[in-house]
């Protein structure tokens, strides 16, 4: 007898997999991957933020950021500098040329994304499921999922 | 404190240009020039046509030690935020509570003329209801002078909180907001995600020092004991800054501007 649960394991599978493939997509078609376009759209509402308060906000680890970041340094999509105020911190903004990409991608950010508030609610329920395991508590700090109705960044409590 | 214009400075301040930041000035010796008369001080038409052009792309606050009224008259019709009395005018005003600071004025005001009444040489009071100030500018021996009334203000009773300024000497009422409230408080107010903020006088440390990783700070006038990140390197700059802004706001300006 097939359970119920493993039909959602398997929607959760497909989820995961279409979300690479999309990625893949995504990043040849505009040049963006998703998470290079969240750090992005991070920026724009938070310039000149530390490498800390970012990935605290993006909730992923200052490690994981690094690499995305020396990526967008390169094509010059951010600027890293040091900040005046204490030599051993660092400040990250969005170029111009940054800005402009992450307009770009918009488009076809919406036309490929536009619909997916319709599985919003689904997301939502997996996001309490992370947060409310036990055994996942610690993951669940490193993956928040991101509803669309919440996809809106905030300066972290300092 | 790194210079506002160099290569990474005019990269963040570009990136400032991008979302809903608050622009926010301090008046004397930022806006204006700072002059011997400080009642004669005034803001040039070009610097008066930049802020209005500021303003017509993003929300923009003028935050002065002024009385509001005064700060008023100097600006004429404007759209700008006005703070005045070091924050405590302007933004949600609260009367009962600055009934309260304007009878602790009223009280050091007869104190100071009693005690001050043999030696006024150079210095001149002046009274902004809700907080005072005291000017010694036409003081031959500044240095003297400025030691001879903080003695004095020691024996103020309520005792006053004391913010040094370029030749004057500040005095606020113990708890009153000061212009880093005022500055949070208009964020609130216009929902801004970040804020500009730039000012030439110790009563600016007040939002240099604030702990909050969303506003950029800048200080007219290189100091390094201050707590502004950025500096510019004096008054005359301020419209080359304006400029700046408008042009990085603004794509059309800023081919015309050849930036």
């Amino acid at each position: 007898m097939k359970c119920a649960f493993e039909s959602s394991l398997k929607t959760l599978i497909s989820i995961g997999l279409a979300f690479q493939q999309i990625n893949k997509i995504f990043e040849s078609d505009c040049g963006l991957s998703i998470v290079q376009w969240s750090l992005l759209k991070a920026l724009i509402e938070m310039p000149t933020i530390s490498p800390q308060a970012l990935a605290k906000t993006l909730g992923v680890s200052p490690s994981t950021l690094t690499q995305t970041l020396a990526r967008l340094s390169k094509r010059k999509l951010i600027f890293v500098c040091d900040d005046p105020r204490d030599a051993r911190r660092k400040i990250i903004s969005i170029t111009r040329s940054g800005k402009e990409k992450l307009e770009e991608a918009h488009n076809l950010f919406e036309n490929m994304f536009g619909r997916l508030y319709e599985i919003s609610t689904a997301l939502e329920t997996l996001n309490n499921f992370l947060l409310s395991s036990k055994k996942q508590k610690r993951k669940s700090n490193a993956l928040q999922i991101v509803t669309p109705k919440d996809a809106k960044w905030n300066w972290p409590q300092a | 404190m790194m210079y506002l214009f160099s290569e990474s400075g005019t990269k963040l301040l570009e990136s400032l240009c991008f979302t809903e930041t608050l622009f926010a000035f301090d008046f004397d010796g930022t806006l204006s020039k700072i002059v011997r008369e400080p009642g004669a001080a005034t803001i040039s038409n070009l610097t008066k046509d930049l802020i209005s052009q500021l303003g017509e792309r993003r929300h923009v606050a003028i935050i002065s030690g002024r009385g509001l009224e005064d700060l008023r008259g100097k600006l004429g019709p404007t759209s700008a935020f006005l703070v005045g009395n070091h924050g405590l005018e302007g933004i949600s005003t609260d009367m009962s509570r600055n009934n309260g600071f304007k009878s602790a004025c009223d009280e050091w005001k007869t104190q100071l003329k009693k005690y001050l009444s043999n030696d006024l040489g150079g210095i001149e009071i002046e009274d902004k209801h809700y907080s005072m100030a005291i000017h010694y500018r036409k003081s031959r021996q500044k240095r003297t002078t400025r030691t001879h009334v903080l003695e004095i203000l020691d024996k103020l009773n309520p005792s006053p909180r004391i913010i040094l300024g370029k030749d004057v000497i500040n005095l606020v009422p113990s708890g009153a907001p000061h212009k880093g409230v005022a500055l949070l408080e208009i964020m609130l107010k216009t929902g801004a995600k970040t804020a500009f903020y730039i000012g030439d006088d110790d009563t600016d440390e007040d939002v240099f020092t604030l702990p909050d990783q969303r506003i950029f700070t800048v200080r007219v006038g290189k100091k390094n004991s201050s707590q502004a990140k950025f500096f510019i390197r004096n008054q005359t700059e301020i419209n080359l800054l304006l400029k700046t802004l408008i042009s990085y706001l603004d794509p059309t300006e800023r081919k015309q501007a050849n930036l």
